[in-house]
């Protein structure tokens, strides 16, 4: 087995993570799990995980958001050329795009249509909204109450977002399918085939 | 029924204050700033409404009478008083009741403490308005309330109800791991919890199982290696215990008992007890003391969530320092009011639209309001000499 640290933003990122290690086939197991809330928190430590990755291999996730492209935020954040066993990847442009991307195991957790959960999330300019909006057409009331602001709040997710959402990546998001309609997904998927190098 | 409103004049170090409350409200300031006064006030009421041993002038003088209790910065005003707004609890509270008192010394000979008014309206009609014609006639009725006399108040019992049901917690563990050590002077209304294990004893044997039943299951995602809770009697005196069994254990081992608990699992044990128990006002002293940072994290989706099982959901006031309690994103800004000290008393203030707008774009309460909670100044601290 080999050990290996996690790096991300949120829980969510976190699990989603966890599940994508799990399922890679790979003799690896997360030992350190490392995440304070934002990814300000994740770009400070680039230099620690550069040095880190020399004796244990470093997974860093971190959401694209609102930056042009993936390669351009790569080159911001690794400034050197990354060390063989620090892999980061990047989420286009949420995490939740991800999620979304097994539509068909999303409209049956959340109880909505499949037909309403757009194909190529990735392509989306801001991933969470939508999924929050199609959460807004669920006929499940206890998830609804989770993941939504509750009545004439200003706030733009429920007391139970992560909750709820992390049950569903571990117990329903399949990865084979979800990779099918998220390409950057897709490439931290093949990635993590041949990761880490011994 | 939820408390919607409260105004205060004099209390403590409010002098003036003005304020709207949800069903969960978050208090945040730095020390001394009055979130415990500001508790307090709940706790007034119910000690003047409750039907044993309540009443106007005892619970003025378990506060050391209205030296103590008046705003330092009242100079010249002398009366205290304290309105609150009542509505049917739900997503969009309408009041129903108003409460109003003053009160004060009365400045001479024989010194006693006196209503300047009490006055009850219910849906905008007047129900009560002391002084009334007996009151003048005879002065003496001026040291009672209403609210305190079953057969004055039948008018606006609710109100009673209401203010008699509130509960405070602040469970200090060494209180109740120590108690039979310490030896037995009790707080009225246990706010510290030295007669917590009776008050689960006393509890209808079924629904105590329940609960306690959902108790365990919450505890075992929480204490890791917890396994099962029971409630069992002492074999010599009878007095109530905790027992707790963890994985692993021989299966004969005994329990552990609650003086062998951690102070975090106790206080966890009786914030959730408390939760599940009664349907007025809870008001909770710095829920997140002795707990991992993860758990106090997940508090405000704890309360949520036991509310929403709940057959009445019950209004919540919370004071807290807590950055963790306040993270996810998903608390609702409306529900925070900072304390602010100033010359002249402490304000309270609601996130303004600046800060609601900040709290929209997904940032949390604790990093739009909780920096304005902190003393002002407070760099410069390690340079005191």
């Amino acid at each position: 087995m080999i050990e290996i640290a996690i790096a991300t933003e949120d829980a969510l990122s976190e699990a989603v993570l966890e599940t994508l290690v799990q399922h890679s086939g790979r003799p690896v197991q997360i030992a350190a799990r490392l995440r304070r809330q934002g990814f300000g928190y994740l770009k400070s430590r680039m230099a620690s995980f550069h040095q880190m990755a020399q004796w244990r291999p470093v997974l860093v996730l971190t959401d694209l958001d609102q930056t042009h492209c993936a390669p351009l935020l790569l080159r911001d954040w690794l400034r050197q050329p990354p060390a063989p066993n620090l892999l980061l990847r990047v989420a286009v442009r949420e995490v939740e795009a991800w999620l979304l991307a097994d539509g068909e195991a999303f409209a049956t957790f959340m109880g909505i249509d499949p037909g309403k959960v757009p194909a190529q999330p990735e392509t989306l300019p801001d991933p969470k909204q939508r999924l929050l909006n199609l959460v807004r057409q669920s006929r499940q009331r206890d998830v609804k109450r989770d993941l939504l602001p509750a009545p004439g709040s200003r706030t733009i997710q429920g007391l139970g977002y992560n909750e709820q959402l992390i049950r569903f990546v571990r117990d329903h998001w399949r990865v084979d399918c979800a990779i099918a309609q998220a390409p950057s997904l897709a490439r931290a998927w093949r990635r993590l085939q041949a990761w880490p190098t011994p | 029924m939820w408390i919607t409103r409260l105004k205060l004049k004099n209390w403590r170090n409010f002098k003036q204050i003005d304020i709207a409350l949800r069903d969960r409200v978050y208090l945040i300031g730095p020390n001394a700033s009055g979130k415990s006064n500001l508790l307090d006030v709940f706790r007034f009421l119910r000690d003047i409404a409750k039907t044993s041993g309540g009443g106007l002038q005892k619970a003025v003088k378990d506060r050391q009478g209205m030296t103590k209790l008046r705003c330092l910065q009242a100079r010249t005003d002398p009366e205290v008083a304290i309105e609150v707004e009542l509505a049917v609890a739900g997503d969009d509270p309408v009041a129903e009741w108003t409460y109003a008192i003053g009160f004060k010394n009365e400045g001479k000979s024989p010194h006693r403490l006196l209503l300047n008014y009490e006055r009850v309206f219910h849906q905008g009609e007047s129900v009560l308005n002391r002084p009334d014609e007996a009151d003048r006639t005879d002065p003496e009725r001026l040291t009672q309330t209403h609210l305190e006399q079953v057969n004055a108040n039948a008018a606006f019992r609710p109100i009673a109800e209401c203010f008699a049901g509130v509960t405070y917690l602040h469970l200090v563990p060494q209180l109740l791991k120590y108690g039979d050590v310490m030896g037995g002077h009790r707080l009225e209304d246990d706010p510290f919890g030295q007669g917590f294990l009776e008050r689960i004893a006393q509890c209808p044997t079924r629904t105590r199982e329940a609960r306690l039943k959902r108790i365990q299951t919450a505890l075992q995602v929480a204490v890791p290696q917890f396994k099962e809770l029971r409630l069992v009697k002492d074999e010599v005196n009878g007095h109530p215990h905790l027992e707790a069994f963890y994985e692993h254990w021989r299966p004969n081992a005994g329990g552990q008992r609650e003086e062998q608990f951690s102070d975090g699992t106790l206080r966890l044990l009786a914030l959730l007890w408390s939760l599940l128990d009664g349907d007025s006002l809870l008001l909770l002293e710095e829920p997140e003391l002795s707990l991992n940072e993860a758990l106090v994290e997940k508090i405000p989706l704890l309360l949520d969530r036991l509310q929403r099982q709940a057959r009445h959901r019950r209004q919540i006031l919370l004071s807290t320092h807590s950055e963790a309690l306040l993270r996810n994103p998903g608390i609702d800004g409306r529900g925070i009011l900072r304390l602010e000290p100033e010359k002249e008393g402490t304000r309270i203030v609601e996130p303004d639209e600046a800060e609601q707008r900040m709290m929209e774009t997904g940032l949390s309460a604790a990093e739009v309001l909780l920096p304005k909670a902190r003393p002002a100044r407070l760099d410069q601290w390690t340079l005191f000499k």
